[in-house]
């Protein structure tokens, strides 16, 4: 059962000295209600995805918080890493659906955010590191983009695949990022920028920032969008699969099977597969991610996500290419990453999974200005921790 | 954040002694402040492929795919609140030469009483300090070498490596052990013995621990107090001498102090060596001394020679030999503390005994002083080589201070569990396997000593 999409407000993603989260919420939430012709009395709830405001901000009872804020008074936090707020996009339909069963017309708000640069880097980097396991993983010094970069190293171990590979995904994204205003790097890069190991192979350029930002949305029913008579998106579907924390204890290290799973369910249910998306945000915290999560949402088989990315090829001319740059799927063009992705938009935890919903949103709804890439049928990919938690999703006009 | 109240289960010991072959790793360049480990980098961590199954391990080496590693005791890292981890640390497995027996025709008499030592075993960090990198910053003219601590090590790793190392040499079950005692003047905790994190390693609870301190004769002081537990209460103790040397920067002591540690299991399981008896001496002299809260030692300079080394050690030496009716030439080896290179060579002389008999004791050369580890570590190269039936003296000097002269004679069962040695202590100490040993700068040694 399709829900719509009447509202969507996004803060510009980036380090952002000069706003609080409480401002980012604001602005965000002020954004999607323009957009969606509601006013504020008429929204029955909000879901809230935030990673950890408690270690960032030191704030606990985040619901309650934002309750003071945004003047809504039934709000619900949800917590799964970087995937929290498309678990609060997921819970929002859930409780759409159910009220549209029951003959009612819910009006919610779902709202993703993080403020994590009012912490010095070392500590940001042990707050993230939370969402990997602490008694294993943590407590051996693994870092966030280690553990990522020890599927990296086996990655290219196992496939035909280069770090360059790696690196044209960052270039890409930089490269669509260029054309968005709230994208947090407006800066092309090349191959020769990738320099400075974080962990090996993995580069500066290969990780996406530590950001502040904040993404609302406003969901309805598809029945009271229309009698709105607000532009809406459908989200047709959307599934949560969660699987180990621990990327050891993975039945295949570089398969990630919470997304694959989570996709196959929605495809199955949609009678669709990955050959009718146009265009997906795809959950690329770190480049060897976009392959992956390529491969487990069926664009490429395993081990071969790569190849898509070959597309690109020359890499020193991928700044020469049309904008946002397609990657070649079979002969026809598939967008990865329009907005930037996590890499080049920013990757305020939180706020990741409904900013990727809005990315997909606004592409089919033709309001992405230059930037624009006329899809018809839009997707997402939304990873919590190493693949622990992953939600997907089908949006469509 | 908050980890003090999981303390008891922070020492994951499940993995040590597990042999696995590296899957994926990577070098990390940015580190977390969790655990200091933004002081540790580059440091290296990776899957490892266990019997089928991955886990996640951090490594002491740089590592490729495939490498075959085994995991040992080290220091992981400290939390906010100041507690130390020692689990499992993956280092590459690698053959080193092992020890081998020089021939001897002569048969000393074994004493009556069957207890001795039943195996030993050595830690010496990899790293060294080559003293010439002190010229240039200091004004000096120094040459020679010292061990200093790798990344991960500390006075608990050398500790827990070398007792695990004694216990394998000795066939002893770790969780008999009834008595383990700790001599150390670098304790990492200054009240938690470091004996009790042995202790919860080996898992044998039902067991007195406990650490001791006289500055380098700690370890001789364990052993005998290891030797007369077993001697009324049977079973078998473990003595530990481990020593992360400390010398305050352009001081004397930084140009000798050494890392490292050793190990002895003790009592009477197969014994390889026999007390046949021990004497000390003590008195106060204050020649060196640590000031409660200091970070380095202080020391009176010319007072160390005369007054303090060679009147206790030559005092121990002489009491044991007449207790034991026996003159110099009775031994086969004689083990002196080794504070320098000169001082157990003048006193050996001073007392009669050959170069034939001291120098093959002597560790200095390779690693400086290693304090509480020193004359133990001497004991250790002499049993790599020593025959059956060889009376060996050692004859430690702490400051403040005290000699401990121990006599003991090898039995048949030295020959016998020599090939359980995987690494002799000449490759420990870097004489031989020079290739393993990382060579770096005086930067280096100041950020792993936690100096800067």
């Amino acid at each position: 059962m399709a829900i719509a999409i009447i509202g969507t407000g996004i803060t510009k993603f980036g380090e952002l000295w000069d706003k609080s989260w409480e401002d980012l919420v604001q602005e965000s939430f002020s954004e999607s209600m323009k957009n969606a012709n509601v006013e504020i009395k008429e929204i029955d709830s909000c879901y809230v995805g935030n990673m950890n405001l408690s270690r960032f901000e030191g704030q606990d009872h985040t619901a309650s918080r934002i309750t003071e804020i945004l003047g809504i008074n039934k709000v619900i936090r949800t917590e799964a890493a970087c995937a929290s707020s498309s678990i609060a996009m997921k819970l929002a339909a859930n409780e759409i659906g159910l009220s549209e069963s029951k003959g009612e017309n819910k009006i919610i708000h779902v709202l993703g955010f993080e403020k994590m640069t009012d912490r010095m880097a070392g500590e940001t980097t042990n707050i993230l590191s939370g969402a990997s396991h602490f008694d294993t993983e943590v407590i051996n010094g693994a870092t966030f983009p280690s553990l990522y970069a020890l599927l990296a190293t086996r990655y290219l171990h196992e496939t035909g695949a280069e770090e360059e590979d790696l690196h044209a995904i960052g270039i890409k994204n930089h490269r669509n990022a260029m054309l968005n205003e709230k994208a947090m790097f407006q800066k092309e890069i090349t191959l020769k920028n990738f320099t400075g190991n974080i962990a090996s192979p993995l580069k500066l350029l290969d990780c996406s920032p530590i950001s502040d930002g904040s993404a609302s949305i406003i969901t309805t029913t598809e029945k009271y969008a229309k009698e709105l008579g607000v532009d809406y998106v459908k989200l047709e579907d959307i599934e949560v699969a969660t699987s180990s924390i621990s990327l050891a204890k993975r039945e295949e290290l570089l398969v990630l099977d919470s997304a694959k799973r989570a996709s196959e369910i929605v495809y199955k249910r949609l009678n669709l597969t990955a050959k009718d998306i146009d265009l997906i945000e795809i959950h690329d915290c770190f480049t060897i991610n976009e392959i992956l999560c390529l491969e487990a949402a069926g664009f490429a088989k395993k081990g071969e996500g790569y190849k898509l990315v070959r597309s690109l090829k020359p890499y020193d001319e991928i700044n020469k290419k049309e904008s946002p740059v397609p990657y070649d799927f079979n002969g026809r063009k598939l967008f990865v990453n329009t907005s930037g992705g996590l890499k080049a938009k920013g990757h305020p935890v939180g706020a990741t999974g409904v900013a990727q919903i809005i990315e997909v949103t606004n592409q089919l709804l033709g309001k992405c200005g230059k930037r624009n890439a006329n899809p018809k049928i839009g997707a997402t990919l939304n990873i919590g921790g190493t693949g622990g938690t992953a939600t997907f999703s089908i949006l469509r006009c | 954040m908050i980890v003090a109240p999981k303390a008891f289960r922070l020492n994951n010991f499940e993995n040590i002694g597990k042999e696995g072959e590296i899957y994926s790793k990577t070098k990390i360049s940015v580190a977390s402040t969790l655990f200091n480990y933004n002081r540790k980098v580059p440091y290296y961590t990776a899957l490892i492929k266990i019997d089928g199954e991955i886990i996640f391990g951090l490594i002491d080496d740089k590592v490729k795919i495939g490498d075959k590693v085994i995991s040992r005791p080290g220091k992981l890292g400290r939390t906010e609140q100041g507690l130390y981890i020692y689990g499992g640390l993956w280092k590459l497995k690698k053959e080193f030469s092992k020890p081998q027996t020089k021939k001897s025709e002569t048969k000393r008499k074994l004493p009556d009483e069957k207890i001795g030592i039943s195996g030993y075993g050595v830690y010496v960090p990899r790293y060294r300090l080559e003293l010439s990198n002190l010229n240039n910053v200091w004004g000096r003219e120094l040459k020679g070498i010292k061990s200093f601590p790798g990344k991960f090590d500390d006075q608990g790793s050398y500790a827990l490596n070398c007792g695990l190392n004694a216990l394998k040499h000795s066939g002893v079950e770790g969780n008999k052990l009834k008595f383990i005692e700790v001599g150390s003047e670098s304790k990492v905790y200054a009240v938690k013995p470091t004996a009790s994190i042995m202790a919860g390693l080996l898992k044998t609870e039902n067991c007195f621990a406990s650490d001791v301190e006289f500055a380098c004769k700690a370890g001789t002081q364990a052993m005998v107090n290891t030797f007369n537990f077993v001697k009324i209460n049977g079973g078998s103790g473990l003595a530990i001498g481990a020593d992360s040397a400390q010398g305050a920067p352009n001081d004397e002591l930084e140009i000798t102090a050494g890392d490292g540690s050793a190990g002895f299991v003790i009592g009477d399981q197969k014994p390889i060596a026999l007390v046949e008896g021990y004497t000390s001496f003590t008195t106060d002299t204050t020649d060196f001394w640590r000031n409660d809260g200091d970070k380095f030692p202080k020391h009176a300079g010319r007072f160390s020679g005369n007054p303090a080394y060679y009147k206790h050690v030559e005092s121990a030496a002489k009491n044991l030999m007449k207790k034991l009716n026996l003159e110099p030439k009775d031994f086969d080896y004689v083990v002196f503390h080794q504070p320098n290179g000169k001082y157990p060579r003048i006193v050996g002389k001073r007392l009669g005994f050959t170069p034939e008999q001291v120098e093959p004791g002597i560790n200095f050369e390779f690693i400086g002083n290693t304090y509480s580890a020193n004359s133990l570590l001497g004991l250790a190269r002499v049993l790599d080589i020593a025959a059956p039936y060889q009376r060996i003296l050692v004859v430690s000097y702490g400051s403040g201070a005290g000699s401990d002269a121990i006599s003991f004679i090898t039995t048949p069962d030295i020959e016998n569990k020599r090939n359980r040695i995987e690494r002799s202590v000449k490759s420990w100490v870097g004489e031989e396997d020079k290739d393993n040993l990382i060579i770096e700068d005086y930067s280096i040694y100041l950020k792993n000593k936690g100096i800067i």
